[in-house]
Order: structure tokens, then C-alpha cells, then sequence
């Protein structure tokens, strides 16, 4: 009688404690999930502030730049296909495939934006509008913001995802269905916003609108 | 009661509360053990052995004898329930944040439109800086439409408070002053250190009933299939099955009175505290019709406090109402009943709900907002929600730049008796100092790459062009120009500002400042000391700032235990109290007489507990002094008030407390782990 029920305790404690460390594995990885989701909320209340500035801004150039018609336009359209996609991201933040579109739409926007202020360079009234000037500044310092939040998430990213591979975690993380997260890397981004959080590539972080 | 008597007495709560709970566990073993023992093991070899004429209570009587068994099901409750317990503690190691998620809470913006979230940020805030505790993390629930709110943490530093929907929509600026005055009662008290372990204590009992509930359910369901599969071999397979079933609903049984009983704990802990925290309200706020207001739009509600989340069971100990229903049971209620609490603040009350009214519209346009505000309560707050940077009254704006201002002293009782326990007037200057601050400040506060720009620029030297000119290409090296143009932007409106906002600015930003990345914070916390370092000396303003930022936000990233060690003697850390005594005498004073009279005067105030020796300025610097005071962190409450009451009477030997003293005493007093409310509020007195 003994016998059997010192067996069937240790077999009941060893269920019990594989039990605990897979609740505790799988808290963990909600956890760093939530974290990292947080952060992206961060990134989204500074882009959602660029969104809002950029109409401003294009409405200010058109007096000005009447015959940028068509990038005026391109403008706005990569602004609003930007904006869906971070209202998407902003929803859910561990979807892979929103997150490749709001990269994939921040890099057009990024281009085009390049492209007009390029453009603004032969428009010497518009650059010396005091609210062009205005917006330009607070474009670039939501930009900076939006780096500062992005270097961030993407480093929350990469807690949440070496959490995600290690062995033994990988296996209750493939149980319960974790995904891998993407980063928000924005490659082609035209001059603004290139400022990038790290000492060795400090060089990089000047930003185009301080010499306008 | 003052503070250090209130955290002694969170601490015997906390031994009262392991008594009870070890007294639970051995009740349930006991009893645990005598169901098997009776009932499960006598009916489980009846139904096993496959001869006839067993004698079930010769087995009973048999197994309640045997000391393996006894040995076996005792120890094996008790790991149950304490392991449950250890991991639901494990699971709560991030603190307030993990509650919050627990219960469904959103984190609130900060930059929120929403007029009633943004009344709240205000509340808050001002409370943050009227105790000197940074600005904790704000969560909504937004499915919750009763009236409630909580705050959780383990610490003053990683507190969060929570609020439902309903107490931000139903509650007028008044009531919602008082509700968040409630929690930070708790969160000053130490009460939420408390309460996270009776949340272990709570789950590690639930845990029980749910595992014999399991068993219940497995055996359940395996005997119907069992029955359908092999109805033609009637083998012991059944029986097993039975006896799975049996032994887990005595599990189950007794895991219920297991939570019971965890209830009956949870009240006998969080009652009184409830009773405190409310008296402390109206002692923060020093008005208790917003209080009143609010428990009574409690009562009037047809939903009151209650809690929809599957969770609140565990946590309903921590919020502001009773978040559960009415028990039949009142000894297992967390919270003293309604009525009473509301008569306690208004002794007339006659328990009619009906005339309670509440706001029509609940979106009013801000400037009506702020006409609904002013008619209410007895007294008016500045109506700061919309007023930021567009007035500055007139008493702060007097005292801008006024870099040597001198303040009458409070006296070390006063002070220690202030701790913890900001009054009316620490609300007020809270309330006018947030008004007063340049709308840009008061954003980057609330933003994280700003709210660093924001550490640094206060940090940036004023003297010295050429100094400045380095820390700001330190900057620019290591986070970029768009860093740098801001914080000399931040720079330029913190010229206007007045010098005893400085170390408020920061509690406001902490909270922002926690959101950087850890390898965001380790390039912040290497600026921040090359900023302090760029002169080659270090003023107490630089001192006390880094002390500030670096205490508040060290646990949030560097995930390291803390050694728990508690001292209840000063006698060996005569040392580290002469560096304290020694290197405050070096800051107030300024000639050799001074600076021995100011050591003289905290000396004295120690002689009874130590042995203190007068050290020379070269043996207590700021670095001796960092080292001393990480010793005397650990030191048991009723001896931390010494060791303030003897630094303030040190600092302000000379009757007078500048702002420098106050705000060295202030990080001091931080660095130990007690919110001192602004100690400067009197300034104008002076100026």
C-alpha cells in the first residue's frame, strides 16, 4: 500500500512541478509579449502625430509648389496607406504580416517625404514661411521620437523573441501557438529619421531639415 | 501614527498573516489526511480487492494509524499549496503591472484627448508630486463599469494605480481626488507589499479546490468512457477510477474551506487597512465630502464597485470598494461595510442612496468642464487640466530664479512626521507648480525620448558655456542631434523655472523614463554620469538629481534581488552614520564653526544609538556617502526616523533650509526609501 502511494506521489509531484515550470515558461513569454506590444503603443502615439502634421504640411506647400502636383499627391496617398497600416499594427501588434506592410508603407512614405522636401529646396518662399518652418521642426523632432520608441520596441523584440527560441521554452512556445515578432526596421526611408540610437553610427544622425 | 509606525505595523500584519496562513495549511493536511484516511483508502480497497468480506473500518482505523500515510498527505498538501503559492508570487514579480493585466487594464496614455482621462492624469499627478513619489503607471479597465480603482507594486517605485471606467466617468474632480488620495495611501503605506502576498497566500489555497476538481472531473469523464468501452470486462480498471474520483472531491472539499479561509485571512489584514487608508484621504485631500461622494455614488449605483474579471476574487483586497458581492459571510468581506465607511466621514448619513446625484452629461466641452469643477466642493482646485502654460499665478511666478532662497527649517519632528504623509498645502504647491511649468516641460514629461532631453537639460551647466558646450556633444554622441536640439531646447524653458520644481519635473518624468529599452537606460545612465562628471565636481543638485533618477529607475532594469536584510541596530553602522552626519555638516555649513556646530547638532541626535566620529571632508564624499546610506537602506523604520530627524537637524542647524539642503535631504530620504513631501513649500515666506 505504501509502495503505491509513494509512487503515485512522486509521479503526481513530478506532473505537479513540469505543470508550474510550463505555466511559468508560458507567463514569461506573455509577459515579454505584452511588453514588447506596449512598446509598439509607444511608437504608434508618435506616428499617429506625424500622420496628423503631414496633411498640414501639404496643404501649406500647395500654395507654393503649384507644379509638384503629383508628388503632393503621392504625399498624401503614402501618408494615409502608412496610417491604415499602423491603425492595423496598432491592433495587433504580434501580426507579422501587418507589421511588413506598416514597414513596407513607412519606407514609401519616408521616400516620397524625401523626395518633397528635395523638391522644397528650389522654393525658397516656402522655406522661409514661418510655418512651414514650424512644421518642419516639429516633423523632425516626432521623427526623432518615433526613432527613440522604434530602437525600443525592437530591442523588446528581441527579448521576446530569444525567449521564444531557447531550448527548452521553444517547445510550451510551440504548444501554445508564439510566433516569432517582427522588428520595425525601416530601410529606404528617405533623409528624415535616419537617427539611429547606437555610438557607432552617430554620424548618421544628422537630419536633413537643419539646414533648411 | 506617524509613517515608520505604520510600516512596523505593515510588517507585524505580515508575520500575523504567515501564522494564519501556516494554521490554514496544517487545518487542511489534517484534514485532507482524515477524509482519505476514513472515507477514500477503506472504500479503495473495498472496491479493489477482488475477495469479498472486507472490514472497511478495521482499514479506517488502520490507515488513521498509519504515520507513512499521515506523513505522505500532510506534506503533500502543503507542498501543493505552497508551491501554488511560490509561483503565483513568481508570477507577480513585475508587480502593479501584473495585476493590472490581470484584471484587464489598459495603460493610459498620457498624451490622452479624453477629457476624463485627462482629469485623471492631473489627479495623479499632482498627488505624485504632493508625496514626492514618482508618478506611477496609470491603467484603465475599460469593461469595468462599477466604481473602483486599486493600487499594486512592490514598491514605491514600481507602483500602479488602476481605475475602472465607471470612476472616471462617474466621478466628479473632487470624488476622484479622494479615491486616488485612498490608493496612494496604500501605496505610502506599504500596504501593497502586503497585499501582492496575500495574493500568493490566496491562489495557493484556490489552487487546491481546482485540483480536486481536476481529479473529480478526469475520473468522471474516464468512467463514462470506460463504461462505453469495455462494458464486457469488468476488470479493476473502475475501481481506480472511483477511488481518483473520491480522493478529489475530498480534495475539493477541503480545498473550499481552503479559500474560505484565505478570505477570512484576506479581511482580517485588509479591513483596517481599508480604514486607515480612508482617514488618510481626507487627512491628503482635507476634505471629506469628495471621499463621502464617492463611496456614496457607490451605493447609488446599480453596479456599485463590482468587478466583472473571472480574477477579482484574488485581488479584491486591493481595491478602493468591495469588489465582490455582498457576502453572506461578513467576516470574509475585505471591506468594511459601505454605510459604515460612509458615516464614519459624514455622520449624518441616513443610508438613502436615492439622492445621490450624478453629472447629466458625462463629455462636457472642457470650458464647461471647468465651471462644473469650480461650483463643486469646498475647495476649489485650480483648474490646471486646461490652464497649463497659460497662466502663471503670480506667488510662483515671483520666486522664478531664485537660486538661494532660504526657508525657515521645519523641525525634525515635523519632518518625520511629514513623511509619507503630505497635507492640504503639499497639494496646493502641487497644484501650483504643475500650472506654473512651461507647457513644453510639462510634455516632455510625459514622453520618452523628451523626458530624457529633459534629465539632461537639467543637468547641463549654467555657468560655464564651454562645460555646456561638451555635455551637449556627449549627447549629440550617443543619441543623436535630434537629443541634443532638444534638450537645448528644454534647456531654454527651464531658465524661467522656479528652482524648487526641479526635483517634482523628475518625478513626473520617471515613469515616462521607464519605457526606455535596457540598453536605452544603459546609454542614459552613462550620460547622465558624464553630464554630473563634466565640470570635474559634482554640486549637491547633481548629486541629489542622479540619486533621484538612478533609485527610481535601477530596479525597474537591473533585475537583481535585493538583500532583504533587516537591522535593528545602529551600533556597528557608526560609520556609515558619521558619513552621513559628517558629509550633511560639510553641505550646510561653510566655515569651520558652522560646519562643526551642524555635526554636533546630528550627532547628538544619534549618541544614543551609536558610537559617531566627526571625519574629515576627504573620507566622506559623495562617493562614502553613496556606500553609507546603500548600508543604512536596510535599517528597521522606528531607526530610519532617527537617522532623518538627526540629517535634518544637521542641515538646518542654522534655522534656515536652502534649496540645495532640502533637496539633498529629499534624495537622501528617497534613497531610504521614504517620500518626504516637498520640503520647500514655505519658500515664499522668505523670498
Amino acid at each position: 500500500m505504501t509502495t503505491i502511494i509513494t509512487i503515485f506521489g512522486i509521479l503526481f509531484a513530478v506532473v505537479v512541478l513540469i505543470g508550474f515550470w510550463m505555466m511559468g515558461v508560458y507567463n514569461g513569454l506573455v509577459r515579454s509579449r505584452n511588453a514588447k506590444d506596449n512598446n509598439y503603443s509607444q511608437i504608434g502615439i508618435q506616428l499617429t502625430r506625424k500622420y496628423e502634421l503631414i496633411p498640414n504640411l501639404v496643404k501649406l506647400a500647395k500654395g507654393y509648389m503649384k507644379h509638384e502636383r503629383a508628388t503632393l499627391e503621392e504625399v498624401i496617398q503614402a501618408r494615409n496607406m502608412a496610417a491604415n497600416a499602423n491603425a492595423e499594427v496598432s491592433a495587433d501588434p504580434s501580426d507579422p504580416e501587418a507589421m511588413k506592410r506598416m514597414v513596407a508603407a513607412e519606407g514609401s512614405l519616408g521616400g516620397v517625404m524625401g523626395r518633397l522636401f528635395a523638391l522644397s529646396e528650389s522654393y525658397p518662399d516656402l522655406k522661409a514661411n514661418q510655418n512651414m518652418m514650424q512644421l518642419t521642426e516639429e516633423l523632425t523632432s516626432t521623427e526623432n521620437k518615433v526613432t527613440f520608441a522604434r530602437q525600443a520596441f525592437n530591442d523588446s523584440v528581441m527579448t521576446y523573441n530569444n525567449a521564444l527560441q531557447v531550448f527548452p521554452a521553444n517547445t510550451v512556445a510551440g504548444m501554445f501557438g508564439f510566433s516569432e515578432a517582427m522588428f520595425f526596421e525601416v530601410e529606404g526611408l528617405g533623409d528624415v529619421g535616419k537617427a539611429v540610437v547606437t555610438s557607432d553610427q552617430k554620424k548618421d544622425l544628422d537630419i536633413s531639415f537643419d539646414d533648411m | 501614527m506617524d509613517f515608520f509606525d505604520r510600516q512596523r505595523q505593515a510588517k507585524k500584519k505580515t508575520t500575523i498573516l504567515v501564522f494564519l496562513f501556516c494554521i490554514g495549511v496544517l487545518l487542511i493536511s489534517l484534514l485532507n489526511f482524515l477524509l482519505l484516511s476514513l472515507f477514500v483508502i477503506p472504500f479503495a480497497s473495498g472496491s479493489l480487492s477482488t475477495e469479498g468480506g472486507v472490514d472497511v473500518s478495521e482499514i479506517a482505523s488502520n490507515s488513521l494509524k498509519d504515520p507513512i500515510l499521515a506523513i505522505w498527505v500532510i506534506l503533500g498538501t502543503f507542498l501543493i499549496i505552497s508551491l501554488a503559492g511560490l509561483y503565483r508570487k513568481f508570477q507577480l514579480k513585475e508587480g502593479g503591472a501584473s495585476i493590472a493585466s490581470m484584471m484587464g487594464g489598459r495603460l493610459l496614455n498620457s498624451n490622452s484627448k479624453d477629457p476624463d482621462e485627462k482629469k485623471l492624469i492631473n489627479v495623479v499627478e499632482e498627488m505624485a508630486i504632493a508625496s514626492s513619489v514618482p508618478k506611477p503607471d496609470i491603467y484603465v479597465m475599460d469593461g469595468e463599469k462599477g466604481i473602483n480603482a486599486f493600487a499594486a507594486g512592490h514598491a514605491l517605485d514600481n507602483a500602479v494605480i488602476g481605475v475602472t471606467d465607471g470612476c472616471i466617468r462617474q466621478l466628479n474632480r473632487d470624488e476622484l481626488q479622494a479615491v486616488i488620495a485612498h490608493e496612494f495611501s496604500h501605496i505610502l503605506n506599504q500596504d501593497m507589499k502586503l497585499n501582492l502576498r496575500l495574493v500568493s497566500v490566496v491562489f495557493g489555497l484556490l489552487v487546491l479546490s481546482q485540483i480536486g476538481r481536476l481529479m473529480m472531473e478526469i475520473a468522471f469523464s474516464s468512467s463514462r468512457y470506460s463504461r462505453r468501452s469495455s462494458r464486457d470486462n469488468n476488470g479493476g480498471g473502475g475501481g481506480l477510477i472511483i477511488v481518483i474520483g473520491c480522493a478529489g472531491a475530498c480534495i475539493m472539499a477541503t480545498g473550499v474551506i481552503g479559500v474560505l479561509m484565505g478570505n477570512i485571512i484576506k479581511s482580517a489584514v485588509s479591513r483596517q487597512r481599508e480604514y486607515l487608508a480612508d482617514s488618510s484621504a481626507v487627512q491628503f485631500t482635507r476634505n471629506p465630502e469628495g471621499l463621502s461622494g464617492a463611496l456614496k455614488k457607490i451605493g447609488a449605483l446599480s453596479y456599485g464597485s463590482r468587478l466583472l474579471s473571472p480574477n477579482s476574487n484574488e485581488v479584491s483586497h486591493m481595491f478602493f470598494g468591495n469588489g465582490m458581492k455582498e457576502s453572506w459571510f461578513s467576516i470574509s468581506s475585505t471591506h468594511p461595510p459601505l454605510l459604515e465607511r460612509i458615516k464614519l466621514l459624514e455622520p449624518g448619513f441616513n443610508g438613502d442612496f436615492s439622492e445621490v446625484k450624478f453629472e447629466e452629461s458625462k463629455r462636457l466641452p472642457v470650458d464647461q468642464r471647468d465651471e462644473v469643477k469650480s461650483s463643486k466642493g469646498p475647495i476649489p482646485l485650480p483648474g490646471i487640466d486646461d490652464a497649463l502654460g497659460q497662466s502663471l499665478p503670480a506667488v510662483v511666478m515671483g520666486l522664478a530664479d531664485v537660486q538661494n532662497v532660504k526657508v525657515k527649517a521645519p523641525s525634525s519632528v515635523m519632518l518625520s512626521d511629514s513623511i509619507g504623509n503630505p497635507s492640504q498645502e503639499h497639494f496646493d504647491f502641487a497644484a501650483e507648480l504643475i500650472k506654473s511649468l512651461p507647457k513644453l516641460v510639462m510634455e516632455a514629461t510625459r514622453d520618452t525620448h523628451d523626458a530624457c532631453a529633459l534629465v539632461f537639460a537639467l543637468l547641463l551647466d549654467k555657468k560655464n558655456e564651454l562645460v555646456k558646450q561638451k555635455q551637449i556633444d556627449d549627447i549629440e554622441d550617443v543619441f543623436g542631434a535630434g537629443m541634443s536640439k532638444a534638450t537645448l531646447q528644454i534647456s531654454c524653458e527651464l531658465v524661467n523655472i522656479d528652482s524648487r520644481a526641479r526635483l517634482p519635473i523628475v518625478d513626473l518624468a520617471i515613469g515616462s523614463l521607464r519605457n526606455m529599452s535596457q540598453e536605452q537606460y544603459q546609454y542614459f545612465n552613462h550620460i547622465v554620469e558624464m553630464l554630473v562628471d563634466a565640470d570635474g565636481q559634482i554640486d549637491l543638485f547633481e548629486y541629489s538629481l542622479s540619486k533621484l533618477v538612478v533609485s527610481h529607475l535601477e530596479p525597474h532594469f537591473i533585475k537583481q534581488r535585493k538583500k532583504a536584510v533587516q537591522v535593528y541596530s545602529l551600533k556597528r553602522l557608526g560609520h556609515d552614520c558619521s558619513v552621513l552626519i559628517s558629509a550633511l555638516a560639510y553641505a550646510a555649513g561653510s566655515e569651520e564653526q558652522s560646519i562643526d556646530a551642524a555635526y554636533k547638532a546630528g550627532a547628538d541626535h544619534l549618541s544614543s544609538f551609536t558610537e559617531l566620529n566627526f571625519l574629515p571632508a576627504s573620507e566622506c564624499g559623495l562617493n562614502d556617502l553613496d556606500l553609507s546610506l546603500a548600508a543604512l537602506g536596510g535599517v528597521a523604520p522606528n531607526l530610519k526616523r532617527e537617522l532623518i530627524q538627526a540629517a535634518s537637524v544637521t542641515v538646518s542647524i542654522d534655522g534656515y533650509l536652502q534649496v540645495q539642503e532640502a533637496e539633498l535631504l529629499r534624495a537622501i530620504c528617497d534613497v531610504l526609501g521614504c517620500p518626504v513631501p516637498p520640503l520647500s513649500i514655505s519658500m515664499e515666506e522668505a523670498a
